[in-house]
């Protein structure tokens, strides 16, 4: 299973942390310090699997943003690469040619989207467009909410 | 005074904003600082319309690192609201704001109940997420039935979502396994391929908590392998569809689910399913060469056909032969567990495994490196192990530690020779020595000391390697050993090798390169081996003591304890009045135990001979010395053939006994042998103060059993030539029965030459003997005792006996 999801940025800023394994608070900021040097900077020609603890982490660069996914030992390394990609590719399809500044200003929009795709730490859906068509449909759940707010407020 | 109440709090993307505008580290803090203090008096207020923008910055602030507690409660305010949006944001707080260790988190549990139950897909389903990622055990406990209910929703949004939820509760609490155990099978069988993909998860999770259930599941294989089918012969699947392979995600996780219940033995359906798999899957894509590598893990996992695996085996050799860096790595990791049932399958894809020992990859060399240790057999241990050390010199700190360790590993276990392995540590030692563990040092020294004819090669070897390099820890301790031990070689001999001459050295440089090893800067071991090695060549090399003594003056006012007790002793031992013993006292140290191996060795190579004795060679027939030279030179305890010293005591040389006590008297057990090794001072080995004695004659009983009796009687008949032996071999039947077929053969060390007259007769009635004569030539008389290796078969009532002894009671001098 996947025990957390990290976006770190190319200067160690933590742009996403999403966790399935239990850390207090302050585990979570310790493992964030180790695995921040792991994969910055890490040269693109290595392969994309990092020892840790004991588990493997599996970290990749896109553009200005580094993803890291923490799973088990036993897990297929190659898959969960897919499963980064997968993500990376909702994420471009939501935000249209996502960039870094998309997901600092929308982290919650990216949680939504991470949320719908993995959930106790397992992969849960694998179609694009249902995820697509469960995020928009979210989206227009909560502006009619807010529209009842406002005119509630009127 | 109060600040004015805001009407519109802060928005989020201006916090943002106004956060990445901070120019430093203080600024930045500010600004959370006075927005956390608004947000948590806008708390105060319960008719609060901005709580759940309030909750959404503080996930910003939190992801900065700043404490963020304040906000859990607000979050439970939010999830119990009927407002979507609060309640979105108040389940998105929940899930990152609190953990599982945070009390206030089972407050929700009512809410989350209610939720499960709305009427709102998108409701249930955010619960039911929240579940799945935080959920304590005892909310697990209290929304078990709900989620086992919801497994069957109509929706299969709901189903998915529940089935995965399930997994952290079986994690959470495993005796609830049984709930959800008959769950399984209608969630395998949905009609949505996403369900029956999180369903599989489940399942894996159940397993993997309880392995013994297992056996229930094995029923399903079928069920599975078809899902499987299904899967790969869906051609148009353009949604499910990743790198040309039809939902990789789910064909993991059914490949890996089969491993788990192929049982004691696969289906044929299973087999044939995994082979179209290994062999139709298409690898041009990463997606496909993640199922490819699931695939060869279960057929590594399950107790599959050869035929399968030598078609997974192939599949990682192509994976090994790639240019991308993660298939080179997921291969190596697969062939480490291969290699532990299937040797051979892996040894084919060496060489493509050595050459992954300088990818550029650290985390691809460590795992080539372990692998190559496990590959190294007797066969292929020169090769190995020279790839290995050229990979050495090229190779940073972080790495040759590893390195090191499983060079001098395998060195050690599978050396073909002594030479050889000596050969192979003073490289290694030469270009890492300071990485080299000490055992390894203590090995090489214990096989340069059990070793007579390496000990010349070798002092002269680690004294020339000294010289070029005082850099190496490892290498410095050994030199200074073996030249204190065998000082004498570096002055009096010149050796011709293979590859140049090493010529015989004067006192002075030897002393100098000792003083090489004493600058201030060395380590404190460096120098107490060196003082060691001084005190040992004043008896050597006696013309250098005056240098000797100079250089372990200056140690007396060392600060180290243990340097400057060495020289203050080694002084005193210098001075005119130990003249007498100070020869015996620094005699070549007694053999010592071996240390073991550093790691447990993994195959049996390491074992004495005498496990499984090879058949002894035929008199005059060379091919089976070596066995016999690792045999009788193995430190490992060596079966003893039954000895008995016959009643003629030997007859020792009255002048040289005489020598000997002529001075002061001595006392008539063996001198103390300081050990350099560990400092401590011990008996040497009974023999070694009677090497002058030479016995004219000398009877024992080689072997004895209940059948048969072999005395050795040796006689010096030349005594001008004291190297030949001849020795009477007298046979005799002590049983009541007759022995006929009787045939001795032996084999004998190098430095032996040996021939002998066969019996007159091969048979012996009871109480019978036949008698054999011996010519021994021993050409290192003096130095290596006689040594014999026998082999003796007979028959008695046609059963054939065959019975081996090695024959080493000769007198040392012998």
């Amino acid at each position: 299973m996947i025990h957390f999801v990290l976006l770190i940025s190319r200067h160690g800023k933590i742009r996403l942390s999403k966790w399935f394994t239990t850390y207090s608070q302050k585990e979570r900021e310790a493992i964030m310090k180790e695995v921040k040097p792991m994969v910055i900077g890490r040269n693109s020609k290595l392969c994309n699997f990092l020892e840790f603890q004991e588990y493997t982490l599996v970290a990749k660069r896109y553009a200005s943003l580094y993803f890291a996914f923490c799973i088990d030992k036993d897990d297929n390394e190659l898959l969960t690469l897919d499963i980064m990609h997968f993500y990376v590719e909702l994420l471009d399809k939501y935000f249209k040619n996502v960039c870094e500044l998309d997901i600092i200003f929308n982290f919650h929009k990216a949680y939504y989207i991470l949320d719908e795709m993995i959930a106790g730490g397992y992969i849960i859906e694998t179609s694009k467009k249902q995820i697509s068509k469960y995020v928009a449909n979210q989206d227009e759940i909560m502006e009619e909410s807010k529209e009842e707010t406002t005119a509630k407020k009127k | 005074m109060q600040a004015p109440k805001k009407e519109q709090p802060t928005r989020l993307r201006d916090l943002i904003k106004a956060v990445r505008a901070c120019k430093t580290a203080a600024e930045e803090r500010a600004v959370v600082a006075q927005e956390s203090a608004e947000i948590r008096e806008s708390f105060r207020d319960e008719t609060y319309r901005f709580r759940h923008r309030s909750v959404a910055k503080l996930l910003f602030i939190q992801m900065m690192g700043y404490p963020t507690n304040f906000g859990q409660v607000e979050c439970l305010k939010l999830i119990a609201s009927s407002n979507y949006t609060e309640k979105r944001v108040g389940y998105l707080g929940l899930t990152q704001l609190l953990n599982e260790k945070d009390d206030v988190l089972m407050m929700v549990t009512n809410s989350m109940q209610i939720d499960m139950n709305s009427s709102n897909t998108q409701i249930i389903g955010m619960a039911l997420t929240a579940l799945a990622n935080i959920a304590t055990a005892e909310m697990c406990r209290d929304l078990s039935k709900d989620v086992c209910k919801l497994m069957s929703h109509n929706n299969s949004y709901i189903r998915k979502r529940a089935t995965i939820a399930g997994a952290r509760i079986v994690r959470k609490c495993p005796d609830l396994i049984e709930d959800f155990q008959g769950e399984v099978p209608k969630v395998l069988e949905d009609r949505s391929h996403v369900v029956v993909m999180n369903g599989v998860n489940l399942l894996l999770e159940i397993i993997k908590i309880q392995p013994n259930i297992k056996q229930a599941f094995v029923q399903y294989s079928g069920l599975v392998v078809r899902a499987m089918r299904n899967l790969i012969h869906t051609v148009h699947s353009p949604e499910h569809t990743i790198g040309g392979v039809t939902d990789p995600f789910l064909q993991v996780s059914l490949i890996k689910l089969m491993s788990k219940i192929a049982g004691a033995e696969p289906s044929e359906e299973m087999t044939d399913c995994l082979a179209q798999v290994a062999t139709n899957t298409e690898p041009a894509k990463n997606a496909g060469n993640a199922v490819l590598y699931e695939c060869v893990r279960t057929i590594m996992d399950i107790s599959s056909t050869s035929g399968l695996r030598v078609l997974a085996t192939n599949i990682m050799g192509r994976f090994l032969l790639n240019r991308d860096n993660n298939l080179r790595y997921v291969a190596l990791n697969s062939l480490l567990k291969l290699v532990k049932v299937d040797l051979l399958a892996v040894q084919r894809h060496k060489t493509t495994i050595i050459d992954c020992l300088k990818d550029a990859d650290i985390a691809i060399r460590k795992k080539a490196l372990e692998l190559t240790y496990c590959l190294i057999n007797e066969s292929n241990v020169k090769q190995i192990v020279k790839e290995m050390i050229d990979f050495l010199i090229a190779a940073e700190p972080e790495f040759k530690e590893a390195l090191v360790t499983k060079l001098c590993l395998a060195i050690e276990l599978h050396s073909p020779t002594k030479q050889w392995h000596f050969d192979s540590v003073l490289r290694v030692l030469t270009l890492a020595g300071s990485y080299v563990p000490e055992e390894v040092v203590a090995s090489t020294a214990h096989i340069i000391s059990s070793t007579p004819e390496l000990q010349s090669y070798a002092v002269h070897k680690l004294f020339n390697a000294l010289v070029d390099n005082t850099e190496q820890q490892g290498l410095v301790l050994l030199a200074l050993w073996s030249i204190g031990e065998f000082g004498n070689f570096l002055v009096s001999e010149t050796l011709k090798t293979s590859d140049g001459e090493l010529k015989a050295m004067t006192p002075n440089e030897i002393i100098q390169g000792v003083e090489k090893t004493m600058t201030p800067i060395a380590a404190d071991i460096c120098k107490e081996y060196a003082l060691t090695a001084l005190i040992k060549l004043s008896v050597r090399i006696p013309q250098a003591v005056q240098s000797i003594r100079r250089l372990i003056e200056q140690q007396i006012s060392a600060l180290n304890v243990e340097l400057q007790q060495r020289a203050c002793e080694y002084i005193q031992l210098l001075g005119s009045n130990w003249d007498s013993i100070r020869g015996p006292l620094l005699e070549k140290m007694p053999i010592y135990a071996k240390a073991p191996a550093v790691d447990i060795p993994t195959t049996d190579s390491s074992s004495p001979v005498l496990e499984k004795p090879k058949t002894p060679t035929q008199p005059n027939s060379a091919q089976n010395l070596l066995d016999i030279e690792t045999l009788i030179f193995d430190s490992q305890p060596i079966q003893q053939s039954q000895i008995q010293q016959s009643t003629e005591v030997p007859q020792p040389q009255f002048e040289s006994l005489l020598d000997l006590f002529s001075s002061t008297p001595q006392p008539s057990f063996p001198a103390p042998v300081l050990n350099p090794v560990t400092g401590d001072i011990s008996e040497p080995d009974k023999f070694e103060d009677f090497v002058e004695i030479t016995p004219i004659k000398h009877n024992f009983i080689a072997f004895e059993d209940e059948e048969i009796n072999v005395d050795f009687n040796c006689t010096k008949p030349e005594p001008d030539a004291l190297e030949n032996t001849q020795i009477s071999v007298i046979v005799s039947n002590k049983c009541s029965k007759d022995i006929v077929g009787f045939k001795l053969s032996a084999a004998v060390l190098k430095h032996l030459e040996f021939s002998f007259s066969s019996a007159a007769s091969t048979s012996m009635m009871p109480g019978g003997s036949i008698q054999m004569q011996m010519k021994m030539k021993n050409k290192a008389q003096g130095q290596k005792p006689i040594a014999i290796r026998m082999k003796i078969d007979y028959t008695i009532d046609s059963v054939p006996r065959s019975k081996l002894s090695t024959v080493d009671s000769f007198p040392p001098n012998y």
